[in-house]
């Protein structure tokens, strides 16, 4: 039945595929008696709906175990206490096959698209996922593998290598110093009692928000919420201590290797984070230094210098304690306008330069104003699939500041002024470390 | 089944929803050839304009975003062999400056308007995007105008992005998958534009000369060869008025004259590799064109074939390595080491390439090097049960559903359809972009069957080696 729904509900998006008035949004906040946050986004026009289900079960709550999250995550959707594996994975298909469960530093992300007509069985099937998976040994092994899998990907990946690097520098004592996804090590020696363990202590009602987007109604939604999650009631454990973490004395070049082609030399800074009021300034500070290709860093590096096809900045979704990264990647054998080869310490020093710029010369009007548009503008951008909406609605709301800022982070991004950069660049850009990942050889 | 309440409620639903998907989908097409305006079924229009530059406009109002995608036939596919790495090149170049503006004034005009100038470039096209607020979208349309109409192509600029691109081909290798696939094209087309790298090569990047870029500018840069698709929020009319503001004074060229090119037959024939790889392609030309039965039928052929666990080529190579006995597996390798018999098959990538010349249907399999001729023999074996045999009807179903899913979600955004639809129109036809949905709703197992028949032919098949660094 319902497989020939879908089937029909595919047959009705073609056809309707792009037929629309304005979808007019507004946000619903439901709360079950068990406790789950949910919020819904109710749109007048589309097909597809996309349900996220944030669980605050991040690196924080491993409480030492870590890639516990990790390996739980990548098991739910085994077999429950109501259906074999398999039958999961039938479940799964038929409601469109886009459901899957990530482990993040600061939470477990649920993530469904599916079509309306779906919604109320795919959010069964996540409300079994969280009230009772079975961790069966089939199922863990299938997780450990992908762990696997993911683990040697990483070492081929030298922008994963760089980031954890300079995550390892800058939050000295924080969780976030910590290899996210955990070490093989540790997880080989988790089992089926040791993830449910910690499964019943962190996937508890107070700390789930759901965040639904797309054309629904919401007391169908409030219905559909109550039936999935009508036993998720487990009570929550003593709340975790936040550890502040410290950054490292250690200003030397961090070298690593990767299985790459080319070298890539970072630099990271500590920078407000989601839960900080300076949040906006620092995504504005961002696009300065390297949102775009008019920011300082690609015009110093790219089009001054020739160096790089890869250059930019990134600042890593984490709630409690802000990163800001610059990068750049290169041909190990690039020669540079001397006609030497380039050297990484020269290529941290061109990036230095560029930083540290935003201190030594402010921006000017000119420049805050295009920085800010960009940094909106990429906010709005980020926005165009139900599934980035419903992400962000959630994700704002586990991180702490509130759904609200979803909407209001533009709005305060307008706000931000040369002042603000100036007070923030100081902080921020006082300490940096530096890595250079070069090919294994 | 038992009839629950609740299950009539939601069967006489989707009755409901059929038939208003069947009364949309039924809807007459409109034809104004006339005034050079074509409006078809999905509400997808084109507009000629008198210098033969076309537009392409899907109106859309799910948000306050209009994408604007600027396709010019100029693709790698178009190169001269003097030329290599050129239309790549070119992409590079558009950014760097017109008479107008300067090196970054380009890119800073569209960041000022909060969002970001991208390119991209492939066989076919090179193009060249942004996705602003509907209030911008005049001044989108106007940087683009300058930078394809005006570009200067200052000579120290192209030095400075010279060594950017040497800096991009070697970040290339970082994906081996890339590097097979084109290792693979150069077997497949030997002597075509399609068999050589759309970056070109380092030599080739280190010896191309401003005169040559110019003359490929010059070439191939007109409007009469170029297409701007327009989707959001935005009419066709209101799109019209601002492009023909911004282009019609773009003067028509004479093209060259397109120079046929066919997919070459090859034989069947595994390479000895200089060493051991741990990655072999399977190649055939594809030979698909107009045929859109054929484009629906290669894309679910590639999702049967696909994935390293579940799909058709798993079960072939699993059948080879539990039933030695009956599939006899040579016992030596190339390099005269024993066969191990361990299935251990990491990755399996089915690759489907559409491109003006046919295009190609490509297998990657990584596995250790010593069970890889194993390897092959089981996708041998699965590449021929497909000719002999239909997939079942559920097969077929479940793989739809995934083809389906995978294109409504590159073209939920106005970028994924605008890119959809330039493609396509680079290719020939626009709106084959939104009959490939059509076309695989209504596949039949016959049809994949009459493909691959059609395409798995011993005599026009590929096998390589890869040789290069395989990161997995």
């Amino acid at each position: 039945m319902i497989a020939s729904r879908t089937v029909f509900a595919f047959i009705l998006a073609i056809t309707l595929f792009g037929s629309a008035a304005f979808a007019q949004e507004g946000v619903t906040r439901l709360k079950t008696t068990s406790g789950v946050t949910a919020l819904v986004k109710q749109e007048s026009v589309g097909e597809f709906v996309a349900i996220c289900v944030f669980v605050k079960a991040g690196v924080a709550e491993e409480d030492g175990v870590t890639g516990i999250g990790n390996l739980v995550a990548r098991s739910l959707f085994g077999s429950n206490e109501s259906h074999s594996r398999e039958g999961v994975q039938q479940s799964i298909q038929e409601v469109g096959g886009s459901l899957e469960a990530i482990w993040n530093p600061d939470y477990t992300l649920i993530t469904c698209v599916t079509h309306r007509s779906a919604v109320d069985d795919a959010l069964y099937l996540i409300g079994q996922a969280i009230r009772n998976p079975d961790f069966d040994p089939e199922t863990l092994r299938e997780a450990l593998k992908g762990v696997e899998t993911d683990a040697k990907r990483e070492g081929t990946e030298s922008f994963r290598v760089a980031y954890a690097a300079l995550r390892a520098r800058l939050f000295e004592d924080g969780p976030y110093r910590l290899p996210f996804g955990g070490s093989m090590d540790n997880q080989r020696k988790l089992n089926q009692a040791t993830c449910k363990a910690y499964f019943n202590k962190r996937f508890i009602p107070s700390n789930t928000v759901v965040s639904i987007v797309g054309n629904v109604q919401v007391d169908k939604i409030e219905d559909s919420l109550k039936s999935a999650f009508f036993d998720y009631d487990r009570t929550p454990p003593r709340p975790t201590r936040v550890i502040k973490s410290q950054t490292t004395a250690d200003r030397s070049l961090v070298r690593r290797t990767a299985n790459t082609a080319t070298d890539l030399v970072a630099t990271g800074f500590r920078c407000p984070g989601l839960r900080d009021k300076d949040y906006p300034v620092a995504k504005v500070l961002e696009a300065i230094m390297g949102g775009g290709k008019s920011s300082r860093l690609f015009r110093k590096v790219r089009d001054s210098a020739g160096l790089g096809y890869a250059v930019g900045s990134y600042m890593p979704s984490l709630s409690t304690e802000g990163m800001l990264m610059a990068y750049v990647e290169y041909a190990p054998n690039h020669v540079g306008a001397d006609g030497n080869p380039i050297t990484p310490d020269a290529v941290v020093a061109l990036i230095t330069d560029s930083v540290q710029s935003l201190i030594k010369d402010p921006p000017t009007n000119a420049e805050l104003e295009r920085a800010k548009r960009y940094a909106a503008g990429v906010h709005q951008l980020a926005h165009q699939r139900a599934r980035d909406r419903a992400f962000y609605l959630g994700w704002m709301e586990i991180a702490g500041p509130g759904a609200l800022l979803d909407s209001d982070l533009p709005l305060l991004i307008a706000k931000v002024t040369i002042d603000d950069l100036k007070r923030v660049a100081t902080k921020s850009l006082a300490f940096q470390a530096s890595v250079v990942v070069t090919p294994a050889r | 089944m038992q009839l629950t309440p609740r299950l009539i409620v939601r069967a006489t639903k989707f009755v409901a929803l059929l038939c208003v998907s069947f009364f949309v989908g039924s809807l007459p097409a409109h034809a104004q050839r006339g005034n050079q305006s074509l409006l078809v079924e999905t509400g997808t229009q084109l507009s000629v304009l008198p210098n033969g530059l076309r537009l392409i406009v899907k109106e859309q109002h799910v948000t306050h975003l209009v994408t604007v995608d600027v396709w010019v036939k100029a693709g790698a596919g178009k190169e001269l062999r003097r030329e290599l790495g050129a239309a790549h090149y070119m992409e590079h170049m558009l950014f760097k400056g017109t008479a107008k503006r300067k090196p970054g004034e380009i890119d800073a005009a569209i960041e000022d308007l909060g969002a970001t100038l991208s390119a991209g470039t492939n066989y076919d096209a090179a193009h060249f995007y942004t996705t602003v607020d509907t209030k911008f979208t005049s001044q989108a349309l106007e940087v683009l105008s300058d930078a394809l109409q005006n570009s200067v192509l200052d000579q120290t600029e192209m030095d400075h992005e010279r060594s950017v691109i040497l800096d991009e081909i070697v970040r290339a290798q970082n994906d081996f998958r890339k590097q097979a696939r084109n290792q693979l094209f150069e077997q497949l087309f030997p002597d075509q534009p399609f068999g050589r790298p759309v970056l070109g090569s380092s030599d080739s990047i280190r010896n191309l000369t401003r005169d040559t870029l110019q003359k490929f500018y010059e070439k191939w840069y007109a409007p009469n060869n170029t297409t701007i698709v327009v989707v959001g929020d935005i009419n066709l009319k209101e799109a019209d008025r601002l492009v023909r503001d911004q282009f019609s004074t773009w003067a028509k060229r004479d093209l060259p004259a397109a120079t046929a090119t066919e997919p070459t037959s090859a034989t069947l024939l595994p390479q000895p590799a200089p060493q051991p790889s741990d990655a072999r392609l399977i190649g055939f030309p594809l030979g698909i064109r107009e045929d859109i039965t054929a484009a629906a039928a290669a894309k679910c052929l590639a999702m049967l074939l696909g994935g390293a666990r579940y799909g058709k080529i798993a079960d072939g190579v699993k059948s080879v390595f539990t039933q030695p006995e009956e599939d006899p597996l040579p016992k030596k390798t190339l390099t005269g080491k024993p066969v191990i018999l361990q299935a251990s098959l990491d990755l399996v990538e089915v690759d489907v390439d559409f491109m003006t010349n046919g295009g190609a249907f490509s297998i990657l399999t990584v596995a250790p090097a010593t069970s890889m001729n194993a390897v092959q023999q089981g996708v041998v074996s699965a590449l021929r049960k497909l000719q002999k045999t239909p997939v079942t009807s559920q097969e077929l179903e479940a793989v739809k559903r995934q083809a389906i899913g995978k294109l409504l979600f590159a073209s939920e955004t106005g970028g994924g359809q605008a890119y959809s639809l330039g493609e396509w129109d680079a290719r020939g036809d626009f709106s084959r972009s939104e009959k490939l949905l059509d076309a695989i709703t209504k596949l039949k197992p016959k049809d994949v069957l009459t493909l691959a028949d059609r395409l798995f032919e011993p005599a026009r098949t590929v096998v390589t080696d890869f040789v290069g660094r395989v990161a997995r």
